[in-house]
Protein backbone atom coordinates (compact mmCIF):
# COMPACT_ATOMS: atom_id res chain seq x y z
CA UNK A 1 0.00 0.00 0.00
CA UNK A 2 2.78 2.41 0.87
CA UNK A 3 4.76 1.73 -2.28
CA UNK A 4 5.82 5.23 -3.41
CA UNK A 5 6.49 4.23 -7.02
CA UNK A 6 3.12 2.57 -7.54
CA UNK A 7 1.44 5.86 -8.37
CA UNK A 8 3.46 6.19 -11.59
CA UNK A 9 2.28 2.88 -13.00
CA UNK A 10 0.79 3.01 -16.48
CA UNK A 11 -2.51 1.14 -16.69
CA UNK A 12 -4.09 0.18 -19.96
CA UNK A 13 -7.68 1.33 -19.84
CA UNK A 14 -8.62 0.39 -23.41
CA UNK A 15 -6.14 -2.18 -24.78
CA UNK A 16 -5.42 -1.55 -28.44
CA UNK A 17 -2.80 -2.97 -30.76
CA UNK A 18 -2.14 -2.04 -34.38
CA UNK A 19 0.67 -3.65 -36.43
CA UNK A 20 2.18 -5.17 -33.28
CA UNK A 21 2.47 -1.71 -31.74
CA UNK A 22 0.78 -1.14 -28.44
CA UNK A 23 -1.26 2.06 -28.72
CA UNK A 24 -3.61 1.42 -25.81
CA UNK A 25 -5.53 4.22 -24.21
CA UNK A 26 -3.78 4.40 -20.83
CA UNK A 27 -4.37 6.40 -17.67
CA UNK A 28 -1.63 8.72 -18.92
CA UNK A 29 -3.59 9.38 -22.11
CA UNK A 30 -6.75 9.82 -20.05
CA UNK A 31 -5.19 12.61 -18.01
CA UNK A 32 -3.74 14.25 -21.13
CA UNK A 33 -7.24 14.24 -22.63
CA UNK A 34 -8.64 15.59 -19.36
CA UNK A 35 -6.09 18.41 -19.37
CA UNK A 36 -7.07 19.36 -22.92
CA UNK A 37 -10.79 19.10 -22.12
CA UNK A 38 -10.39 21.32 -19.06
CA UNK A 39 -8.39 23.92 -20.98
CA UNK A 40 -10.94 23.97 -23.79
CA UNK A 41 -13.83 24.22 -21.36
CA UNK A 42 -12.16 27.04 -19.46
CA UNK A 43 -11.50 29.02 -22.59
CA UNK A 44 -14.93 28.33 -24.11
CA UNK A 45 -16.74 29.26 -20.92
CA UNK A 46 -14.74 32.46 -20.67
CA UNK A 47 -15.73 33.74 -24.11
CA UNK A 48 -19.36 32.74 -23.77
CA UNK A 49 -20.45 36.03 -22.22
CA UNK A 50 -17.90 38.54 -23.34
CA UNK A 51 -18.08 41.73 -21.33
CA UNK A 52 -15.95 44.73 -20.57
CA UNK A 53 -16.07 43.90 -16.90
CA UNK A 54 -14.86 40.32 -16.96
CA UNK A 55 -16.61 37.47 -15.21
CA UNK A 56 -14.57 35.04 -13.12
CA UNK A 57 -13.77 32.69 -15.96
CA UNK A 58 -13.05 35.53 -18.31
CA UNK A 59 -10.54 37.06 -15.90
CA UNK A 60 -8.77 33.72 -15.55
CA UNK A 61 -8.27 33.37 -19.27
CA UNK A 62 -7.37 37.04 -19.58
CA UNK A 63 -4.66 36.51 -16.97
CA UNK A 64 -3.40 33.49 -18.90
CA UNK A 65 -3.41 35.43 -22.14
CA UNK A 66 -1.60 38.44 -20.72
CA UNK A 67 0.95 36.30 -18.93
CA UNK A 68 1.91 34.41 -22.07
CA UNK A 69 1.67 37.47 -24.35
CA UNK A 70 4.06 39.36 -22.07
CA UNK A 71 6.40 36.40 -21.92
CA UNK A 72 6.48 36.12 -25.70
CA UNK A 73 6.97 39.82 -26.39
CA UNK A 74 9.57 40.22 -23.63
CA UNK A 75 11.65 37.27 -24.70
CA UNK A 76 11.24 36.99 -28.45
CA UNK A 77 10.11 40.43 -29.58
CA UNK A 78 7.82 41.42 -32.42
CA UNK A 79 8.66 38.44 -34.57
CA UNK A 80 7.50 36.12 -31.82
CA UNK A 81 3.78 36.78 -32.14
CA UNK A 82 3.50 33.97 -34.67
CA UNK A 83 4.52 31.56 -31.96
CA UNK A 84 2.02 32.73 -29.39
CA UNK A 85 -0.40 29.80 -29.99
CA UNK A 86 2.43 27.29 -29.61
CA UNK A 87 3.71 28.81 -26.36
CA UNK A 88 0.20 29.19 -24.98
CA UNK A 89 -0.66 25.56 -25.74
CA UNK A 90 2.59 24.31 -24.27
CA UNK A 91 2.20 26.30 -21.06
CA UNK A 92 -1.45 25.47 -20.42
CA UNK A 93 -0.94 21.80 -21.25
CA UNK A 94 1.99 21.48 -18.84
CA UNK A 95 0.34 23.58 -16.16
CA UNK A 96 -2.90 21.59 -16.25
CA UNK A 97 -0.95 18.33 -16.35
CA UNK A 98 1.07 19.29 -13.30
CA UNK A 99 -1.92 20.67 -11.42
CA UNK A 100 -4.21 17.72 -12.22
CA UNK A 101 -1.47 15.53 -10.83
CA UNK A 102 -1.83 17.32 -7.49
CA UNK A 103 -5.37 15.99 -7.02
CA UNK A 104 -5.69 12.79 -4.98
CA UNK A 105 -6.07 9.55 -7.01
CA UNK A 106 -4.98 11.33 -10.16
CA UNK A 107 -2.07 10.58 -12.43
CA UNK A 108 0.71 13.03 -13.35
CA UNK A 109 1.64 12.48 -16.97
CA UNK A 110 4.57 14.90 -16.70
CA UNK A 111 6.23 12.49 -14.25
CA UNK A 112 7.11 10.18 -17.15
CA UNK A 113 10.29 11.10 -18.96
CA UNK A 114 8.99 9.93 -22.33
CA UNK A 115 6.23 12.57 -22.24
CA UNK A 116 8.52 15.44 -21.31
CA UNK A 117 11.25 14.22 -23.65
CA UNK A 118 8.91 14.18 -26.64
CA UNK A 119 7.81 17.73 -25.83
CA UNK A 120 11.42 18.86 -25.38
CA UNK A 121 12.54 17.11 -28.57
CA UNK A 122 9.70 18.76 -30.47
CA UNK A 123 10.83 22.17 -29.21
CA UNK A 124 14.46 21.37 -30.00
CA UNK A 125 13.75 20.23 -33.56
CA UNK A 126 11.46 23.19 -34.17
CA UNK A 127 14.10 25.63 -32.95
CA UNK A 128 16.90 24.03 -34.96
CA UNK A 129 14.91 23.71 -38.20
CA UNK A 130 13.53 27.21 -37.81
CA UNK A 131 17.04 28.61 -37.34
CA UNK A 132 18.32 26.82 -40.44
CA UNK A 133 15.23 27.83 -42.42
CA UNK A 134 15.53 31.53 -41.51
CA UNK A 135 19.28 32.02 -41.45
CA UNK A 136 20.55 29.25 -43.68
CA UNK A 137 24.16 28.29 -43.21
CA UNK A 138 24.79 31.32 -41.01
CA UNK A 139 22.86 29.57 -38.22
CA UNK A 140 25.88 27.38 -37.54
CA UNK A 141 27.76 30.53 -36.56
CA UNK A 142 25.94 29.91 -33.29
CA UNK A 143 28.63 27.44 -32.36
CA UNK A 144 31.50 29.90 -32.72
CA UNK A 145 31.91 31.85 -29.48
CA UNK A 146 32.64 35.54 -29.65
CA UNK A 147 36.08 36.79 -28.69
CA UNK A 148 37.76 33.42 -28.62
CA UNK A 149 41.22 33.17 -30.23
CA UNK A 150 41.41 31.09 -33.41
CA UNK A 151 43.68 28.52 -31.78
CA UNK A 152 41.01 27.68 -29.20
CA UNK A 153 38.24 27.09 -31.74
CA UNK A 154 38.86 23.35 -32.29
CA UNK A 155 38.25 22.92 -28.56
CA UNK A 156 35.43 25.40 -28.14
CA UNK A 157 33.24 24.29 -31.06
CA UNK A 158 32.74 20.70 -29.78
CA UNK A 159 31.97 22.10 -26.32
CA UNK A 160 29.38 24.45 -27.79
CA UNK A 161 27.85 21.66 -29.86
CA UNK A 162 27.58 19.38 -26.82
CA UNK A 163 26.11 22.26 -24.86
CA UNK A 164 23.55 22.82 -27.61
CA UNK A 165 22.65 19.14 -27.89
CA UNK A 166 22.20 18.86 -24.13
CA UNK A 167 19.22 21.24 -24.24
CA UNK A 168 16.43 18.72 -24.85
CA UNK A 169 17.87 16.50 -22.11
CA UNK A 170 18.07 19.26 -19.54
CA UNK A 171 14.66 20.58 -20.55
CA UNK A 172 12.94 17.21 -20.20
CA UNK A 173 14.84 15.87 -17.19
CA UNK A 174 14.19 19.04 -15.18
CA UNK A 175 10.43 18.78 -15.52
CA UNK A 176 10.23 15.01 -15.13
CA UNK A 177 12.60 14.83 -12.16
CA UNK A 178 10.87 17.62 -10.28
CA UNK A 179 7.44 16.12 -10.71
CA UNK A 180 8.48 12.58 -9.94
CA UNK A 181 10.66 13.49 -6.94
CA UNK A 182 7.93 15.64 -5.44
CA UNK A 183 5.22 13.02 -5.77
CA UNK A 184 7.47 10.24 -4.45
CA UNK A 185 8.39 12.37 -1.44
CA UNK A 186 4.73 13.13 -0.71
CA UNK A 187 3.90 9.45 -0.82
CA UNK A 188 6.83 8.44 1.40
CA UNK A 189 5.84 10.90 4.10
CA UNK A 190 2.21 9.87 3.73
CA UNK A 191 3.26 6.26 4.31
CA UNK A 192 4.55 7.19 7.79
CA UNK A 193 1.38 8.86 9.02
CA UNK A 194 -0.76 5.85 9.99
CA UNK A 195 1.97 3.48 11.33
CA UNK A 196 3.32 6.15 13.69
CA UNK A 197 -0.01 6.50 15.51
CA UNK A 198 -0.21 9.71 17.51
CA UNK A 199 3.25 10.78 16.36
CA UNK A 200 1.96 10.61 12.81
CA UNK A 201 1.08 14.27 13.24
CA UNK A 202 4.70 15.13 12.38
CA UNK A 203 4.78 13.54 8.89
CA UNK A 204 1.26 14.84 8.33
CA UNK A 205 2.46 18.38 8.92
CA UNK A 206 5.40 17.78 6.59
CA UNK A 207 2.97 16.51 3.95
CA UNK A 208 0.76 19.57 4.25
CA UNK A 209 3.78 21.81 3.79
CA UNK A 210 5.08 19.69 0.91
CA UNK A 211 1.72 19.87 -0.86
CA UNK A 212 1.98 23.65 -0.87
CA UNK A 213 5.53 23.42 -2.15
CA UNK A 214 4.44 20.98 -4.85
CA UNK A 215 1.77 23.37 -6.12
CA UNK A 216 4.47 26.03 -6.40
CA UNK A 217 6.80 23.59 -8.18
CA UNK A 218 4.03 22.49 -10.54
CA UNK A 219 3.53 26.08 -11.64
CA UNK A 220 7.22 26.94 -11.65
CA UNK A 221 8.26 23.98 -13.79
CA UNK A 222 5.58 24.68 -16.40
CA UNK A 223 6.79 28.28 -16.39
CA UNK A 224 10.47 27.32 -16.69
CA UNK A 225 9.75 24.94 -19.58
CA UNK A 226 7.86 27.63 -21.49
CA UNK A 227 10.28 30.44 -20.78
CA UNK A 228 13.20 28.31 -21.94
CA UNK A 229 11.26 27.49 -25.11
CA UNK A 230 10.83 31.25 -25.61
CA UNK A 231 14.56 31.85 -25.09
CA UNK A 232 15.53 29.11 -27.54
CA UNK A 233 13.06 30.45 -30.11
CA UNK A 234 14.46 33.93 -29.59
CA UNK A 235 17.94 32.68 -30.29
CA UNK A 236 17.04 31.02 -33.57
CA UNK A 237 14.80 33.87 -34.75
CA UNK A 238 17.03 36.80 -33.80
CA UNK A 239 20.43 35.28 -34.36
CA UNK A 240 23.10 37.46 -32.74
CA UNK B 1 30.99 70.07 18.37
CA UNK B 2 27.25 70.34 17.69
CA UNK B 3 27.88 70.76 14.02
CA UNK B 4 29.94 67.63 13.95
CA UNK B 5 27.23 65.71 15.79
CA UNK B 6 24.60 66.84 13.28
CA UNK B 7 26.86 65.85 10.45
CA UNK B 8 27.37 62.45 12.03
CA UNK B 9 23.63 61.92 12.43
CA UNK B 10 23.09 62.78 8.80
CA UNK B 11 25.73 60.36 7.66
CA UNK B 12 24.28 57.63 9.90
CA UNK B 13 20.83 58.21 8.42
CA UNK B 14 22.22 57.99 4.91
CA UNK B 15 24.02 54.78 5.64
CA UNK B 16 20.91 53.26 7.21
CA UNK B 17 18.87 54.12 4.14
CA UNK B 18 21.50 52.64 1.88
CA UNK B 19 21.59 49.47 3.94
CA UNK B 20 17.83 48.92 3.77
CA UNK B 21 17.88 49.61 0.04
CA UNK B 22 20.54 46.97 -0.53
CA UNK B 23 18.61 44.51 1.62
CA UNK B 24 15.44 45.08 -0.40
CA UNK B 25 17.30 44.61 -3.65
CA UNK B 26 18.78 41.36 -2.40
CA UNK B 27 15.35 40.06 -1.38
CA UNK B 28 13.90 40.69 -4.82
CA UNK B 29 16.90 39.13 -6.48
CA UNK B 30 16.56 35.96 -4.41
CA UNK B 31 13.01 35.33 -5.61
CA UNK B 32 13.97 35.89 -9.23
CA UNK B 33 17.02 33.66 -8.93
CA UNK B 34 15.00 30.74 -7.61
CA UNK B 35 14.42 29.41 -11.10
CA UNK B 36 18.08 29.75 -12.00
CA UNK B 37 19.27 27.74 -9.03
CA UNK B 38 16.61 25.14 -9.67
CA UNK B 39 17.91 24.36 -13.11
CA UNK B 40 21.69 24.58 -12.75
CA UNK B 41 22.07 21.01 -11.46
CA UNK B 42 20.38 19.49 -14.47
CA UNK B 43 22.43 21.63 -16.84
CA UNK B 44 25.64 20.02 -15.62
CA UNK B 45 24.37 16.46 -15.85
CA UNK B 46 22.66 16.73 -19.23
CA UNK B 47 25.82 17.87 -21.03
CA UNK B 48 27.73 14.92 -19.56
CA UNK B 49 24.99 12.46 -20.63
CA UNK B 50 25.02 13.75 -24.20
CA UNK B 51 28.83 13.61 -24.35
CA UNK B 52 28.73 10.05 -23.00
CA UNK B 53 26.24 8.98 -25.68
CA UNK B 54 28.27 10.58 -28.48
CA UNK B 55 31.48 9.00 -27.16
CA UNK B 56 30.03 5.50 -26.95
CA UNK B 57 28.45 5.84 -30.40
CA UNK B 58 31.71 6.97 -32.04
CA UNK B 59 33.65 4.20 -30.29
CA UNK B 60 31.26 1.59 -31.62
CA UNK B 61 31.48 3.08 -35.09
CA UNK B 62 35.29 3.29 -35.31
CA UNK B 63 36.02 0.24 -33.13
CA UNK B 64 38.32 2.33 -30.92
CA UNK B 65 36.99 1.43 -27.53
CA UNK B 66 37.99 3.95 -24.90
CA UNK B 67 39.48 6.86 -26.88
CA UNK B 68 36.40 8.80 -28.02
CA UNK B 69 34.60 8.10 -24.77
CA UNK B 70 37.43 9.70 -22.78
CA UNK B 71 37.73 12.69 -25.12
CA UNK B 72 34.01 13.36 -25.15
CA UNK B 73 33.61 12.92 -21.42
CA UNK B 74 36.19 15.64 -20.82
CA UNK B 75 34.46 17.86 -23.38
CA UNK B 76 31.13 17.04 -21.71
CA UNK B 77 32.37 18.17 -18.31
CA UNK B 78 33.61 21.39 -19.89
CA UNK B 79 30.26 21.94 -21.62
CA UNK B 80 28.39 21.23 -18.39
CA UNK B 81 30.45 23.73 -16.41
CA UNK B 82 29.91 26.21 -19.24
CA UNK B 83 26.13 25.68 -19.04
CA UNK B 84 26.09 26.26 -15.29
CA UNK B 85 28.35 29.30 -15.57
CA UNK B 86 26.08 30.78 -18.21
CA UNK B 87 22.88 30.21 -16.28
CA UNK B 88 24.34 31.61 -13.06
CA UNK B 89 25.93 34.62 -14.77
CA UNK B 90 22.62 35.24 -16.61
CA UNK B 91 24.32 35.18 -19.98
CA UNK B 92 21.20 33.58 -21.34
CA UNK B 93 21.86 31.02 -24.00
CA UNK B 94 24.38 32.86 -26.06
CA UNK B 95 27.45 30.93 -26.99
CA UNK B 96 30.70 31.74 -25.22
CA UNK B 97 31.28 33.15 -21.80
CA UNK B 98 30.96 36.88 -22.30
CA UNK B 99 28.05 39.15 -23.05
CA UNK B 100 27.68 40.27 -26.64
CA UNK B 101 28.89 43.81 -26.02
CA UNK B 102 31.65 43.00 -23.56
CA UNK B 103 35.13 43.39 -24.94
CA UNK B 104 37.64 40.69 -24.24
CA UNK B 105 40.19 42.02 -21.79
Amino acid sequence: MADPIHQFKIKELIPLEIFETNISYTNSSLFMSLAIIFITLLLLLSIKNKSLIPSRFQSISEIFYEFIANMVSDNIGDKGHKFFPLIFTLFTFLLFGNMLGMLPYSFTFTSHIIVTFVLAMFVFLLVTLLGIFIHGFKFFGLFIPKGVPMIMLPLMIPIEIISYLSRPISLSVRLFANMMAGHTMLKIFAGFIVPLGIFGIAPLMVDVALTALEVLIAFLQAYVFTILTCLYLNESINLH
Amino acid sequence: MKKKLKDFNKRLENLKNLNSKIKNQKKNKNIKDFGVYLKSGVELVSAIIIALVIGIFLDNYFQSKPIFLIIFLILGFAAGIMNVYRSVKKLGFEVGFKKKNDKLQ
